[in-house]
């Protein structure tokens, strides 16, 4: 498995105290991800830095899950893959998966969504919950802002409902690009077809590592951005009230 | 807080600490008398502590509800001067320090160097411990390679039970005539010993009792003056708390805090005891009182929380009796470590927690005083509701409470042979000492620099410093063709400093048992009464001496670079890595890199580094635990450093961990600073391969920014890493949140502060790993907060 970091104690990749296995690679091309390195920082998702890997057998891997197993028993934590996107090394991962499941211990898939489905079935149905990012409803908009349409994703999206994967679902609230409102009465509507949600979790913008964008004049759309303040914030937490899982700011 | 309870803390914040001589010159006048010639030693301490208590000057403060100060005014601080005379320079040094100063004033001073000091001069215990101890003793505590807690401060390590809540004075009295009733003259050699100690006892337990009689004199004399009448009523009613207690066993909750503190000034004005004393688990001891009082209206909620406030300031107001020389920078501080106890098990072993116990925390939490300190103890069978209260004031960033593993302090009480009862009913105090609470003296005797001991065996027992070949020859490290040979070495070494601490504290036992017996503490702690022996001469039901072990993560990191790096990737030979640490690496920075980075750390749960920790352990262990002292107990380890690290590390030159020369050495159990880079999981799961149930404490150290508490789930999430800690036996976790000026500090030297973990935005991070902007955002919210 090809690996770029291993986080442990990691807090906001799943329920209870985790190891997250970042893993290389990203179909995706966000335009918030251009600086790859601090964009992890801006919307505290996961990170599109995947340059410097390590290669870890499977072997590895599970120890590696094992050193942290009585934080995770009595936390009800686990192990997350993470990325890039962990799907584009399906086969490791599947296998890794089943060898955890073997030592009875948690995991969770933090995931774009884009990969073929029936790949995207026969890795998720191996795992305890899935963390499925949705960006944008509108197909020619996430084209346009993540380099790929989201017919696959949304496919993908169904299909977890369809096996009852527990899924913690995540939008990053990107100003004036996810966060509007069209697209998230639109992702609402979306969500409340899938009976597999547990959670959602809105993850704000944060600007704090805006100056870097402009230090660096990488992307002018991103640059100047401000956080959402509070009133927006209720305002966008407003829109999914009424749905029948919890939410939660900040992940 | 009530406004007279925010002028008490702000007066006992505000006072500069001073050097008074009340107590030395009482007792210069006592033993210049003729009253105290030809006296058994006990007799005559104990008259000498009656003539202090008869003659001290009473001190009441304005608006205070518990009375009574060990000087004439607060914050008066005594000296000592049959245990250790300062000398000349000694209070020069005292009142000009920038930090810790105690002010002395040119009456003070003079009065000392005429009178006190000729008078004690060649009597003192710290002269007759130097006198008697070896020389090789004296080159190794000069060296540095341990220090010694009893030659400026009097045993003590013990805290109170329930027993004061059961019995007045007066009890204690008639207990001790009934065991002098019973001695056999007839074939008890001891009998006249066993007499003069127990008769010692009587004196001081009426000496205590005519104390408290003369502070209710007092107060009636102010009640007569007093305009208010208001402050009037209270004054009339602690004079009677005061004609009551300690005589009497207390009636009420005020009664239990006004009896207690004159025990506390006792035992403090008697010998300047270690850890000053500690009535330890208050909310389980006092409860009974405390319903009482709230059952039939004689009190309600915020008098009881004014009656701590008011107790709280009492601890405040007595700091640490100043130390000299190399004592001074081993503990450098005003705290006397009193650490009250709250939470853990009842005798029962059932969940010990009550209302009592919450009203306390919101004590602690309202008060943030230095002393007392507090630790909450924390079982399987405590509510999460109890540590998460913990963090809520762990948050708030005053280093208090710490946090003990109730369960893992039993099994440690229980592996040494003690009762479960009185397991349960213990805790620990000073830092992190397990004890059996009133009935156990659980002796610090010094720290042991095992850094040290590692430069000793690369240098084939010589020592560089002080130029003198202080240890065995236990070969030439070049000559050393496996890892194995060095570590047979180091043992060697080890063991040859261990027994020559060992026969020091046996001949300091004896000294401490013959010429400074503490009567009055001795009634405090069973089984002192009835075996008529004294506190200091074995008469506690348990008696336990401890060799504090120092330096453990930079010697496993040492040890872990010498056999990964010699002898395993052979990166350099032992005499390359040798030339490098004499010179201090002579800025050499690619082969320092190879120690600090390439190399095996503990605190990652790293095997490579930690089963070297494992081995040192065992080491450490075999060679003290178990052992006899003088007092029909036994030796014992635990592993905290104070601030003795920070000497420590000033007497070690650079390490093959890639420390430099007269750094600090790392802290009790914590990893080496910066050295753990995985998070507290990896920290933690290090930790716990330590034996914590073979110690008699241990202290681990985690950062934390205060946000990073302020979420409620990662505040559960602490909670479960806490958990986890104590369910693989770990002793105690202490989280030190940090400030901001710690963040610029780490902003300077990030390879310091690589285990620093920040709460960013919806996620945490490690600190040094942010951006500057954020960091500089991190700075600026944690200014906020604190």
């Amino acid at each position: 498995m090809e690996v770029f970091n291993i986080k442990k104690f990691s807090l906001h990749d799943g329920p209870g105290i985790r190891t997250t296995f970042f893993l290389r690679g990203c179909p995706l091309n966000c335009i918030w991800c251009h600086n790859p390195e601090s964009f992890r920082k801006l919307v505290g998702s996961k990170s599109c830095d995947t340059s410097e890997s390590k290669n870890y057998g499977i072997d590895k891997i599970v120890e590696i899950a094992k050193q942290d197993l009585p934080f995770y028993e009595e936390s009800g934590g686990g192990i997350t893959f993470s990325g890039g996107e962990p799907l584009l090394q399906h086969k490791e991962l599947i296998e890794a998966l089943k060898r955890l499941k073997d030592e009875d211990i948690h995991t969770a898939i933090d995931t774009s969504g884009y990969a073929d489905p029936d790949l995207f079935r026969n890795v998720v149905t191996n795992a305890d919950l899935v963390l499925f990012d949705l960006k944008l409803y509108a197909s020619k908009k996430h084209k346009e802002y993540t380099g790929v349409s989201n017919h696959k994703i949304i496919e993908n999206f169904y299909q977890l409902s369809d096996n009852s994967v527990a899924t913690y679902v995540r939008i990053p609230l990107i100003p004036k690009i996810t966060d509007t409102e069209e697209n998230l009465f639109a992702l609402k509507e979306l969500l409340l077809q899938n009976r597999s949600i547990r959670r959602l979790d809105l993850l704000p913008y944060n600007e704090l590592a805006d100056s870097k964008y402009k230090r660096l004049d990488i992307n002018h759309e991103i640059a100047g951005l401000k956080t959402q303040n509070e009133i927006q914030l209720n305002q966008i937490k407003s829109i999914f009230e009424d749905v029948p899982f919890e939410i939660t700011l900040r992940g | 807080m009530t406004p007279r309870i925010k002028k008490l803390r702000e007066k006992t914040l505000s006072v500069q600490p001073y050097i008074s001589l009340e107590r030395a010159e009482l007792l210069t006048e006592f033993y210049n008398s003729p009253e105290a010639n030809g006296l058994p030693i006990p007799i005559q301490r104990a008259k000498a502590f009656e003539y202090i208590l008869l003659n001290k000057k009473l001190y009441v403060e304005d608006g205070e509800l518990i009375v009574g100060e060990r000087g004439p005014a607060p914050h008066a601080t005594p000296t000592y001067p049959e245990i250790c005379i300062h000398t000349e320079s000694d209070l020069e040094i005292l009142d000009t320090r920038e930090k810790i100063s105690f002010t002395v004033d040119a009456r003070t001073r003079a009065k000392h160097l005429n009178t006190i000091s000729p008078f004690w001069s060649g009597n003192s215990m710290r002269e007759k411990i130097f006198a008697s101890v070896d020389d090789n003793w004296k080159e190794a505590y000069s060296a540095g390679i341990f220090t010694e807690f009893m030659e400026q401060r009097a045993p003590g390590h013990t805290v109170l039970d329930e027993k004061i809540y059961k019995n007045g004075f007066r009890d204690f009295i008639n207990k001790i005539d009934q065991v002098i009733a019973k001695l056999d003259f007839i074939s008890d050699n001891e009998a006249v010993n066993k007499r003069n100690e127990l008769n010692a006892m009587k004196i001081t337990a009426e000496a205590v009792i005519k104390f408290s009689k003369r502070y209710s004199a007092y107060l009636t004399e102010l009640s007569k003056n007093e305009k208010s009448p208001e402050r009037k009523n209270e004054l009339e009613t602690m004079a009677g708390i005061c004609e009551r207690v300690p005589e009497n066993k207390p009636n009420t909750f005020w009664e239990a805090l006004q009896y207690y503190w004159f025990v506390h000034l006792g035992v403090i004005t008697e010998l300047n005891t270690w850890d000053s004393f500690n009535p330890g688990r208050i909310d389980l001891n006092m409860y009974p009182l405390y319903q009482r009082d709230l059952d039939s209206g004689l009190l309600d909620k915020d008098h009881a929380k004014e009656l701590l406030m008011s107790f709280w300031v009492k601890f405040h107001n007595q700091p640490a009796p100043p130390k000299v020389g190399v004592t001074a920078q081993e503990s450098n501080t005003y705290t006397d470590f009193c650490l009250i106890n709250v939470g853990g098990v009842d005798e029962r072993g059932q969940d010990a927690t009550n209302d009592l116990t919450y009203l306390i925390l919101d004590v602690i939490e309202d008060m943030r005083l230095l002393q007392p300190s507090s630790m909450v103890q924390i079982s399987k069978k405590n509510p999460d509701k109890l540590v998460k209260r913990a963090l809520d004031i762990i948050k708030t960033g005053f280093g208090q409470p710490s946090l003990f593993n109730t369960d893992a302090i039993i099994q440690e009480m229980l592996r040494q042979g003690k009762d479960i009862i009185d397991a349960r009913l213990g805790g620990a105090s000073g830092c992190v000492e397990t004890g059996a609470f009133g009935k156990e003296s659980y002796i610090l005797t010094g720290y042991f620099n095992m850094v040290k001991i590692l430069e000793l065996t690369l240098n084939n027992g010589y020592d560089k410093r002080t130029k003198k070949q202080l240890g065995p020859e236990t070969g030439v490290i070049e000559d050393f063709r496996n890892f194995q040979i060095f570590m047979t070495a180091f043992r060697k070494q080890l063991e040859y400093f261990i027994d020559i601490k060992i026969k020091g504290n046996r001949i300091i036992e004896k000294l401490w048992a013959e010429y400074l017996p503490a009567p009055f503490l001795s009634i405090l702690v069973d089984d002192c009464i009835s075996s008529a022996k004294d506190y200091n001469a074995g008469g506690a039901r348990y008696n336990s001496s401890y060799i504090q072990g120092v330096g453990l993560g930079t010697l496993t990191d040492s040890l872990a670079s010498i056999k990964h790096n010699v002898f395993e990737t052979k990166s350099f030979t032992f005499a390359e890595l040798k030339e490098k640490i004499d010179s201090n690496f002579d800025g050499d920075i690619d082969f320092r890199k190879i120690l600090t980075d390439k190399s095996p750390k503990y605190g990652n749960d790293d095997n490579r580094a930690d089963d070297l920790l494992i081995d040192i352990f065992e080491m450490y262990f075999q060679l003290i635990d178990g052992k006899p002292n003088t007092k029909g107990g036994q030796y014992r380890i635990n592993l905290l450093p104070t601030t003795c690290h920070v000497y420590f590390g000033s007497v070690v030159g650079a390490t093959p961990d890639g420390r430099y020369a007269g750094v600090p050495l790392s802290e009790g159990i914590s990893p080496v600073q910066g050295a753990d880079t995985n998070g507290p999981t990896a920290v933690i799961k290090s930790a716990s391969k330590i034996d914590h149930l073979r110690t008699g404490g241990t202290l681990l150290n985690q950062k934390f920014t205060p946000d990073i508490l302020s979420d409620e789930s990662n505040k559960i999430k602490i909670l479960h890493l806490i958990r986890t800690y104590f369910k693989l036996d770990g002793h105690h976790i202490q989280f030190n949140v940090v400030d901001a000026n710690t963040l610029r500090e780490a902003q300077k030297n990030p390879e310091m502060y690589r285990d620093l973990i920040v709460r960013v935005a919806g996620y945490s991070d490690y600190f040094i790993n942010l951006g500057n902007d954020l960091q500089e955002e991190i700075i600026r919210r944690t200014e906020q907060e604190i």
